[in-house]
């Protein structure tokens, strides 16, 4: 038997395990252990809602509020407007959607603490709203008398509602986090610039995070409001959403089964040794240290590394560790001359950057023809890195334009940048650090092959074949396959340089900026590196801009080189012609003949 | 003559992986040893037990005698200094302050003035930029600046993990000169430098690793000779000059 299957079975043994303990609840306990377990249920759910937002790297404290607006929407309409059930408890969850995409638009654009306080002023807010708007919601009195589900008669029967509504929000949780859609958000948890780099808009996947959760949160308050027939301001305060917060932490942020596990714990241990008062909010801030202590990446994540461990199913570093040497040189047939008379793919005119007092970028000028490898060297400092930055969206030019195919890309998001066709690379070498190195070129070619919104939020990653298969070629291209299964963080330095390289190529660029790949790597790597380059652009006709530092790269691969000193073009011509160029020697090579 | 440094039967592991297997060297006081291979080979992972950033799973590292325990503070206290790979500065203090910080194990004032003003006289542009966010800086400024507060501690031994990563080449060789000088003074350095060139030119003896252990060891001009280094690091790399005295280094 495989350990995969192992794994799988054991998986299915403990689901059976929970459903068997949670059948035995209703006929064995009497109804404050069942009044509990429904509590718990909504809670379970209320985290595994509450997870992707903070997979994504963005913090909440509005969890909670969710919660309480989908409640009281769900209240106004089915006790005072006789509304059905079912519609009022879809309703709750829209109104809810519905407030989180209001304070997220605005919100959700910086980064930072902002966002963070701004969910915390709405859930001041809104109850302050269900205090003082009488007529809608009954100020301090609440609302009383809100049916239960049709056919449900007593609180054994909710019991069971409650575990469906519950079962439900995971299930599909579970199938969100492993689609493409769960993939953008550990992309964006991991590194939101080298998402946006990848053609993953950040804003979008957080506030897509931020509103399917809220929408959750609605439905499963519609429940509780059914469940208590009577809420009040009093029965949401802020203590809600930051146990949820804590549930999700204690239970494994990263984990699929974080949330749940972590809720399921922090509610029902206390619960079950009687505490009151203030002895949950005890436990949870002592379960929070202990983790922190013992299971710094949560219970469900170190419990996961543990079977892992026990089945021999950690994939190891291959015991071959050496960087690129899969490569068969190309034999390459080419004219630097023959570019001038194809196409320019990108223009770039007169850009300038400032940033406070330094003029970092002052007015270059360059072309790119379709094919083409242009070199861009320099000093230190010289304004390379930031022409990038220019280039690719990342920063906007005080003056200037940048042209690719023909369309100004100026003012352009860098995920804009790279659907358009141009990806580059990072100097640090980015990478997303807990994926793994095959899903951190799946996520890049992700952006190149669009799909339809609901699929990619259905279909498990695993079952895109097209996607899947293109992420292997192109490992296999950079002599990465085999370290496919590692963890992108674990990846020594030149590694993870390849992977830089890896990913901006499953972008399907037509143009592709490289900022010192070369870097960190020994002589011997390098001619790899560059045997690698000339087969990329000998089998994707792709034009390629590279900073380099090592002569190597620049003398082999260049057609065109241009210099920079201090944010101004200095040389530009073929790489012999600008090597040799008395202003590149003294500022550039040091008086050391080229 | 005792050894500054010495690594006997040292493993290192990252969780499950075994990144270096019983890997044996010394360092004589004065001496500068370079540590080369492929990426992978574990010469970060060897330098970062050593400067007490990660605890070995088998074997010891003495220093000037005694067992290195407790730490990357309690390793910079002995005198040693890290300089670590991929441009590792404070991003949101400025560059003086950065070096700062290097310096806090020493006390006298007069001393981390005098020291600041060597290391801007090495790196020119740390001067000009001394008020500015090291997080402002570029790419090769940044690795200028970490190796700048590595040297303000006076160290005993300088582990210098790829010092010229992303440098200019008109930067290499300044770097190249600074470490050729700190050698001159006396320092002890270990030194990983991909730049065939500069460890040719700088290193009194060299260990090659593969998989975690090392696979040949030697003198400078010894392994510049042998066709397993230029197989394996040197490439079709010949050095211009066999092994210049490093203690004059050679003028730009």
């Amino acid at each position: 038997m495989t350990s995969a299957r192992t794994t799988r079975l054991l998986g299915y043994a403990a689901v059976a395990a929970v459903l068997v303990l949670v059948g035995l609840v209703p006929s064995t306990s009497g109804p404050y252990t069942n009044h509990i377990f429904v509590l718990a249920f909504l809670a379970i759910g209320l985290a595994a809602s509450y997870r992707p937002l903070l997979v994504a790297g963005q913090v909440s404290l509005a969890h909670g509020a969710f919660y309480a607006v989908g409640a009281y929407g769900f209240a106004i309409l089915a006790q005072k407007h006789g509304v059905s059930f079912w519609l009022a408890a879809l309703a709750g969850g829209g109104v809810a959607s519905l407030a989180s995409v209001l304070i997220g638009v605005p919100s959700l654009r910086t980064a930072g603490a902002y966002f963070f306080l701004c969910t915390f002023a709405f859930s001041v807010v809104i109850t302050s709203v269900f205090q003082n708007f009488k007529s809608l919601t009954g100020g301090f009195a609440g609302i009383s008398g809100i049916p239960y589900p049709p056919g449900i008669t007593t609180e054994a029967d909710f019991f069971w509602v409650a575990f469906a509504a519950c079962a439900l929000t995971v299930a599909v949780f579970v199938v969100l986090d492993r689609s493409l859609w769960g993939l953008e958000l550990h992309g964006v948890g991991a590194s939101p610039e080298l998402a946006e780099a990848v053609g993953v808009s950040r804003f979008a996947t957080l506030l897509r995070a931020f509103a399917v959760g809220a929408f959750f949160a609605g439905v499963l308050g519609a429940f509780y409001a059914s469940f208590t027939g009577f809420i009040a301001p009093q029965s949401f305060d802020l203590w809600l959403s930051v146990s949820i917060l804590t549930a999700v932490i204690v239970g494994g942020v990263r984990h699929v089964w974080g949330g749940v596990l972590g809720a399921a714990f922090i509610t029902l241990v206390p619960l079950a040794f009687h505490w009151k008062g203030s002895g949950d909010a005890i436990f949870g801030a002592a379960c929070v240290i202990v983790v922190m202590f013992v299971m710094r990446r949560g219970i469900a994540t170190e419990l996961g590394a543990l079977i892992a461990r026990l089945l021999r199913q950690v994939p190891a570093m291959p015991e071959h560790t050496h960087l690129l040497d899969a490569g068969d040189d190309a034999v390459e047939a080419r004219d630097p001359a023959a570019f001038a008379a194809r196409p320019v793919v990108l223009d770039v005119r007169a850009i300038a950057k400032s940033f406070g007092g330094i003029r970092a970028v002052r007015g270059v000028s360059f072309d790119l023809h379709e094919g083409e490898t242009l070199g861009l060297i320099g000093p230190n400092g010289s304004g390379k890195t930031t022409t990038f930055n220019l280039i690719s969206g990342f920063a906007r030019p005080d003056h200037g334009e940048v042209t690719l195919r023909g369309e100004s890309i100026s003012a352009a998001s860098p995920h804009r940048v790279v659907r358009h066709g141009l990806a580059r690379s990072f100097q640090a070498s980015a990478v997303f650090g807990h994926l793994t190195v095959f899903e951190n070129v799946l996520l890049a070619v992700r952006g190149s092959r669009p799909v339809n919104p609901v699929a990619r939020m259905l279909v498990p990653v695993r079952r895109r074949g097209a996607h899947t298969a293109h992420a292997e070629a192109v490992l296999a291209e950079v002599g990465l396959l085999e370290f496919a299964a590692v963890q992108a963080d674990a990846l020594p330095y030149g590694h993870k340089k390849v992977l830089g390289l890896a990913i901006g190529l499953a972008t399907n660029p037509s143009v592709l900026c490289l900022d010192e790949p070369a870097t960190g790597m020994t002589d011997v790597e390098i001619a790899h590196l560059t045997s690698v380059l000339r087969r990329v652009r000998a089998n994707h006709d792709v034009a390629l801009v590279i900073i380099e530092h090592r002569l190597a790269v620049i003398r082999e691969l260049c057609d065109r080189v241009v210099a920079l000193r201090s944010g101004e073009v200095i040389a530009e011509g073929t790489a012999r012609e600008v090597l040799e160029s008395p202003e590149v020697m003294t500022a550039f090579l040091g008086g050391v003949p080229a | 003559m005792t050894p500054l440094l010495e690594a006997i039967d040292l493993s290192l592991r990252y969780g499950a992986t075994t990144a270096v297997r019983g890997v044996s060297f010394a360092i004589a006081p004065g001496e500068v040893v370079a540590l080369v291979g492929a990426n992978g080979a574990g010469k970060t992972t060897t330098m970062r037990a050593i400067s007490g950033a990660m605890a070995p799973a088998g074997g010891r590292i003495l220093f000037k005698g005694a067992e290195l325990k407790g730490g990357p503070h309690a390793a910079l206290r002995a005198g040693i200094a890290h300089c670590p790979e991929g441009r590792q500065v404070f991003p949101l203090m400025s560059v003086d302050e950065n070096l700062l910080v290097g310096a806090h194990t020493i006390r006298d004032r007069k001393l981390i003035d005098a020291r600041r003003a060597r290391m801007f006289e090495v790196f020119p542009i740390l001067d000009e930029r001394r008020a500015q966010p090291a997080g402002t800086l570029s790419g090769g400024e940044q690795q200028m600046l970490a190796m700048a507060r590595a040297l303000m501690s006076e160290p005993e031994l300088l582990l210098l993990d790829e010092p010229t990563m992303g440098l200019a080449p008109i930067m290499v060789n300044a770097v190249g000169d600074e470490i050729a000088r700190l050698k001159a003074d006396g320092m002890s350095i270990l030194l990983v430098e991909e730049t065939a060139d500069l460890t040719l030119r700088i290193a009194d003896s060299m260990h090659l690793m593969e998989g975690g252990r090392i696979a040949l060891s030697g003198t400078t001009a010894e392994m510049a000779a042998s066709d397993v280094m230029r197989r394996l690091y040197l490439g079709d790399h010949a050095p211009a000059t066999p092994i210049p005295d490093a203690k004059e280094p050679p003028s730009p």
